[in-house]
């Protein structure tokens, strides 16, 4: 059923899924339409629903908490919040990359406290370099209205905006004695401000996503909710990857995201904003591992720059301007391409430097996974070979949901040379031979092998230096599962799976909560995923429901 | 394939050290007062242990030198040595038994790498050895309270098959604890450079607001962890301990007139990450970057004694390459690798000679900048050893009997040519080692290949 536990049957690649199946437990019939009241968190009088026995999804209520761990703010947040709040423009290199934000092991957090503390100190200094302009930051005259005045004024301002939610206790006691501290230190008004400004930069109420939670009313064992700040959070974060605006403020503040109507009021109006645009552009260059693209040594820096605005220009079109569905990216018959890929590509008539929309030479490349940006080997050793495994792989982990993290380590993978005359997929099947290679390799080299048909940098050959290419294949353990001859077919077979839309939906959750899909999820998700078949894979659509679960709307009791 | 687990391996190094401070020491005390008469450091023990690894063994008839214990005359090779002759223990005949593989079944190149700071043999090919080196044995107390539990530098590193990422080939320090992961050393010298010294570099009074805001910061963390739930709470004091290592690199206070931030030169033209393009079989060569060799060495050298001048750490490792060797010397008029030299096209003692040559009259330079430092009434060399090792000992026939191994600095009687009874292993050197830090173990590494402390060091 789930796609990785069959694809991986009987193999030692990686960890199965923690998903529980989805037969049996859940009901065809689960309450999918988003945007209703009927099974919503509020009656209307103020008591609150919660997870009831009536939804149709079977679990006992009581397993279906959703965790609420900690979250650290995506190096793309990051940057989106101090320039929704701040104005500050961070250049694309102010932050190391870093992985999923709820895997700590792949986050370089001494890297991260070291850019986070630069920019902090860079943007504190340069806002308060004098008398002047401390004072037009902090919308105060000091000389007139008297420094702690002014102080007090400002803390109340701008701690809220930033941590996002209304001062608590102790900030006002706390921020003025971080200003007292600076204002000594520094001799001035200004310097005063400054320190407040740097360690409020810095403070984990900006840095993470700070949920304490409420309980329901009446209450219900376990479960809870956010608090309305803290939802207007959740909101803005997963819709535009940004802080709160000011009518979603005020909304929290007015206790008026309470209902799922509200909610997904709200979320409508994010939607139609075009920072939303910013979230499913990263979502997507994540999921396709393209935000590397200027480093990599198979392509030009301008190829690397053509291809990366081509996917971007290509999902904002299809999410936003078109119908926005998923078998569409990955199989749309058009891109935008400039003279550059125009030329790569084959297509004659494009000039200049403008990108245009144009209809791809219907044998060759179809949709997403045939772009440039996905194509350019990512190898920074031998960059004019192809590498089937790695294409393989990107689709297995992510359109397939397979679970790659326990292979061997990089000095097991060893890498023998290629004999002459081998091709290589010939090469691939001598080198993976040994049975701890197969229970990987089995599953995610006829994937990749299925793209041979385009060299290491995503231009289309006939042969591979002369010899014959054989890009046929089968994909085994999918609804679709079944045999191809190259690429076209086989993302003919994935734009139409209804498991590959299971693993998409599965990704956008992991996103949009910023933690794995977990057991207590099963609900959520299968009203997802019906919610997203019915659409016929609307991201748009799923974009609103994701804002409607139990996922979203409910959190571990105080 | 996995990036990812690169970085975790780095960040979890990171953390070990960080973490081993606290407990270590305690471990050194506890043997303290359970064994005094052993492990009462003398007077005059070291305080500070730099390893300097260089590839490929040397040309042993030109190496060795003549005459007697006390009484001898520097070879071609060593000469360049000559003034800091005093400071020196050479130290020839040892066997680098665990790492030779015609005594057990471990990789000719890897085994002598990995084997020579950790004494231990490798398990199988393409592996890590499964043990700390003694680096990592001696940071967490040597370090106690400093910024960095030890430093790794490496001056154009993963040359050949490694391709610019940990090897067996290419790695000489392995975690203190298990899993005994093999710590990546720093090749960025400018990064480098700017991790040790920002923050001393600069102003007194700016880094006196610098540790406000930090504390400032780390209260706010500390408070807001003790709200939340125990996972939680995790999560964000992992973060403040981040907060509280820049607040310690803040803190470090230079030591004295000692410490001076060394100049930071340009060196755009070398590239760092050079071995990241390399081929199996060294075909692809980055001239420019190995023009810079002698430059980025020289810096990263100076970044070394510095950093234990200004008490950022007191263990380093320096290496020169790694055991492939597949970097050229164009500052030598050598076009081919060193690798070329050594075996790939022949083995050619002539060029290799100059070679080793160069690398001495680099540990001299080393050496003297140590000597040059005064911390109060001693130089920084008084209070340092330094171990100067190679994989093996011949670049040909990878034999690894009659190692060409120095010792200099402080705790030992230097000024002396030791020759080790024959077949000696060198794990007794790693025990003797540890024996001059007040470490009173007896043996260390595999057990195969250690019978005890080397006699006649101090």
């Amino acid at each position: 059923m789930l796609v990785i536990a069959s694809v991986l049957a009987g193999a030692a690649c990686g960890k199965r899924s923690a998903l529980p199946p989805r037969d049996g437990a859940v009901s065809p019939d689960t309450n999918g339409a988003v945007g209703g009241n009927d099974a919503g968190v509020s009656d209307g009088d103020g008591a609150d629903a919660g997870i009831g026995p009536g939804a149709a999804c079977t679990p006992e209520a009581g397993a279906r908490v959703p965790p609420a761990p900690l979250r650290r703010l995506s190096s793309f947040a990051y940057a989106n919040t101090v320039r929704d709040v701040l104005g500050l423009s961070l250049p694309a290199n102010a932050l190391p990359p870093a992985g999923d934000p709820w895997d700590d092991g792949a986050v370089p957090l001494t890297a991260l406290t070291d850019a986070f503390h630069g920019i902090a100190h860079d943007f504190a200094l340069g806002s308060t370099k004098d008398a002047a302009s401390a004072d037009a930051f902090t919308r105060c005259d000091a000389g007139a209205l008297g420094e702690a005045t002014c102080a007090q004024r400002f803390i109340a301002a701008f701690i809220p905006r930033l941590f996002r939610r209304p001062l608590d206790g102790d900030d006002a006691a706390d921020f003025a004695a971080v200003f007292a501290k600076g204002r000594d230190l520094g001799g001035s008004y200004a310097s005063g401000v400054r320190a407040v400004i740097e360690v409020a930069l810095q403070s984990p109420e900006l840095l993470y996503m700070i949920e304490f939670g409420e309980a329901l009313a009446p209450p219900q064992a376990g479960l809870g909710r956010p608090r309305p700040h803290e939802m207007a959070t959740r909101l803005s974060y997963l819709l535009w990857g940004s802080a709160p605006d000011d009518a979603l403020t005020e909304a929290a503040a007015q206790d008026r995201l309470r209902t799922k109507d509200q909610i997904a009021a709200q979320a409508r109006r994010l939607l139609a904003d075009p920072r939303a645009h910013d979230v499913t552009r990263d979502f997507y260059t994540r999921l396709l591992r393209i935000g590397d693209l200027e480093d990599r040594r198979s392509i030009s820096l301008a190829t690397a720059r053509s291809a990366a605005e081509e996917t971007t220009r290509f999902v904002d079109h299809v999410v936003w301007t078109e119908g926005g569905d998923l078998g569409t990216l990955l199989a749309a018959p058009f891109t935008f391409a400039d003279e550059s890929l125009a030329q790569l590509y084959g297509i004659p008539g494009v000039t200049g430097a403008g990108f245009e929309r144009v209809s791809l030479p219907a044998q060759q490349r179809r949709g997403l996974l045939t772009q440039v940006s996905t194509l350019a080997s990512r190898s920074l050793t031998s960059v004019d070979v192809t590498h089937p495994s790695e294409r393989g792989a990107l689709i297995f982990e992510q359109f397939l949901c397979g679970d790659l993290t326990q292979t061997p380590s990089a000095e097991q993978h060893t890498k023998p040379a290629r004999n002459a005359g081998e091709t290589p997929r010939d090469w691939l099947a001598r080198v993976t031979a040994p049975a701890m290679c197969r229970s990987c390799h089995q599953a995610i080299d006829p994937l990749g092998v299925a793209f041979e048909h385009y060299g290491y940098y995503g231009v289309w050959r006939d042969t591979d230096g002369g010899l014959a290419l054989d890009a046929r294949g089968t994909i085994a353990g999918i609804d679709t599962a079944g045999s191809f001859d190259g690429a076209l077919q086989l993302i003919d077979r994935l734009a139409s799976s209804r498991d590959v839309r299971t693993c998409h939906v599965r990704k956008w959750m992991e996103t949009a909560y910023g933690r794995p899909v977990v057991a207590a999820d099963v609900c959520s998700q299968a009203e997802l995923e019906q919610g997203f078949a019915s659409s016929g894979g609307n991201i748009r659509d799923l974009l609103l429901g994701l804002t409607q679960t139990e996922a979203f709307l409910y959190r571990p009791a105080p | 394939m996995k990036p990812a687990a690169k970085l975790r391996l780095t960040r979890r190094s990171v953390l070990k050290g960080a973490g081993g401070i606290a407990i270590a020491l305690p471990w050194l005390e506890a043997m303290t007062r359970r064994r005094p008469a052993q492990a009462a450091a003398p007077p005059n023990a070291p305080k500070r242990f730099l390893a300097v690894y260089t590839p490929g063994g040397t040309v042993p008839e030109k190496w060795t030198p003549t005459g007697s214990e006390t009484d001898f005359t520097l070879s071609p090779i060593l000469a360049p040595l000559e003034a800091v002759k005093s400071h020196l223990l050479v130290l020839s005949g040892l066997h680098l038994k665990c790492g030779d593989q015609s005594v057990f079944n471990v990789e000719q190149l890897q085994g002598g790498m990995m084997g020579w700071l950790t004494g231990q043999v490798q398990s199988g090919s393409g592996n890590f050895v499964k043990g700390p080196s003694i680096d990592q044995v001696l940071a967490p107390g040597l370090s106690r309270g400093k910024p960095f539990p030890s430093l790794q530098m490496a001056v154009r590193w993963g040359t050949g098959r490694a391709h610019g990422q940990l090897h067996p080939l290419d790695c000489g320090a392995f975690e203190g604890a298990a899993p005994f992961s093999p710590i990546p050393p720093r090749l960025d010298p400018v990064a480098t450079w700017k991790t040790l010294f920002n923050d001393i570099a600069r102003p007194a009074t700016e880094r006196a607001w610098d540790a406000s805001i930090l504390d400032a910061v780390d209260r706010r963390y500390a408070k807001l962890a003790q709200r939340l739930g125990a996972a939680d709470r995790q999560r964000l004091e992992a973060h403040l301990e981040r907060i509280r290592e820049l607040e310690r690199r803040v803190a470090a206070t230079a030591g004295g007139r000692a410490c001076a931030p060394p100049p930071l030169i340009d060196t755009s033209d070398y590239n760092p990450k050079a071995g990241l393009n390399s081929a199996d079989d060294g075909s692809i060569t980055d001239l420019a970057t190995d023009a810079a060799i002698p430059k980025v060495g020289k810096l990263m050298m100076d970044m070394t004694v510095m950093a234990l001048a200004c008490d950022l750490t007191a263990v380093g490792l320096l290496q020169w390459s790694d055991s492939e060797a597949k970097y050229t010397c164009p500052w030598l008029d050598l076009s081919q690798t060193h690798y070329f030299y050594e075996n790939g096209g022949g083995y050619r003692p002539a060029e290799l000679e100059r070679i080793y040559t160069w690398y001495s009259s680099q540990h001299a330079y080393l050496l003297q900048q140590l000597a040059g430092v005064d911390v109060g009434g001693r130089s920084l060399l008084d209070e340092t050893v330094v171990f100067f090792g190679t994989e093996l000992q011949h670049p040909a026939t990878h034999a690894k009997k009659n190692m060409p191994f120095l010792l200099a600095g402080g705790g030992l009687r230097t000024g002396r040519w030791v020759k080790a009874a024959a077949d000696t292993p060198h794990n007794n050197l790693l025990v003797s080692l540890l024996n001059l830090f007040g470490d009173p173990r007896t043996t260390f590494g595999d057990a195969r290949c250690c019978t005890g402390p080397l006699p006649n060091l101090v």
